[in-house]
């Protein structure tokens, strides 16, 4: 009996620490894909707040209600963008495009007349508002169906071991 | 010079113009920046503890610092710095670059039209 559990020992160790690993990486995955779930909520709610915003203009009647529109878009941008970050922590690598296209966001949902009175709708920045945050929604999506990832590590690969035959057949690195 | 916007201003820097509150961008502008810049050769700005900020409020505050003739983006680059220990609020401090550097770039496309 001992001799058997001496056989399958290894192999049983193996299992246990392999069960661990792939547990925690679909954990992860899941936790990961969670959170981009959540970014993509609060960018829909921004949309819809910034619908209710920027497509009327601001008058006096309204000031209470465009006062709490603007603490919420405000609110929301700062969030949406510390999620971002969050998921940039935790997959150490999100496309270079997403924090610039955060910034064109929060410099869409709060430049121009924004907190202004007197302020008129913008329909254009509404319409700039909507592109900007799909564009948003889509890349933290390719980031949870993995089309993000598979292709980054490929292409890295590829290029690896482009140079490595190019440093072979004397052509120099070209990185 | 150190100016907390929180401490020193308001921890809610609300509007453009005074029409809008007393505690504009247009306000923070001339009551805070233009003397501290013309009296200090280094001026910080701290972002820490505001509840919030608007781009149309950084806009006016340091981009208005061009547009109304109180400095340029090279004086900026060499007099004054915007800070924050929030990581949260890092995009306003790419958010106020983008706003002199625009603000720059209308004064330079002034000029030439002149």
């Amino acid at each position: 009996m001992l001799d058997y559990l001496r056989q399958i020992s290894p192999a049983l160790i193996s299992l246990l620490i392999g069960g661990y690993w792939l547990n925690r990486f679909f954990v992860a995955r899941g936790n990961l894909a969670a959170l981009i779930e959540r970014i993509c909520d609060l960018l829909d709610h921004l949309r819809q707040d910034c619908s209710e915003y920027w497509s009327v203009p601001h008058t006096a009647e309204d000031d209470a209600e465009h006062g709490v529109l603007e603490a919420k878009i405000k609110g929301q941008v700062v969030l949406i963008n510390s999620l971002v970050r969050l998921v940039g922590d935790k997959r150490r690598h999100i496309p270079e495009v997403v924090p610039a296209l955060i910034l064109d966001l929060v410099d869409a949902c709060t430049g121009g007349d924004f907190e202004t009175k007197g302020r008129k709708a913008d329909k254009l920045r509404l319409m700039r508002i909507v592109s900007l945050s799909s564009k948003i929604a889509v890349e933290l999506q390719r980031l949870k169906l993995w089309a993000g990832v598979w292709p980054d590590v490929i292409g890295w690969g590829t290029q690896k071991i482009g140079n490595l035959f190019k440093k072979i057949l004397g052509h120099g690195d070209h990185t | 010079m150190h100016i907390s916007i929180a401490k020193d201003f308001s921890d809610v820097p609300w509007g453009r113009f005074p029409s809008d509150g007393d505690f504009c961008g247009q306000n923070f502008r001339e009551l805070f920046l233009v003397p501290a810049l013309k009296n200090h050769d280094s001026v910080t700005v701290d972002l820490d503890g505001v509840e919030g900020l608007g781009s149309s409020f950084l806009d006016e505050a340091f981009g208005g610092l061009i547009r109304k003739g109180h400095a340029s983006e090279a004086d900026l680059g060499a007099k004054l710095t915007v800070t924050t220990s929030q990581p949260e609020y890092e995009m306003y401090l790419d958010l106020v670059r983008r706003y002199i550097r625009q603000a720059q770039e209308e004064a330079d496309r002034e000029l030439v039209r002149v």
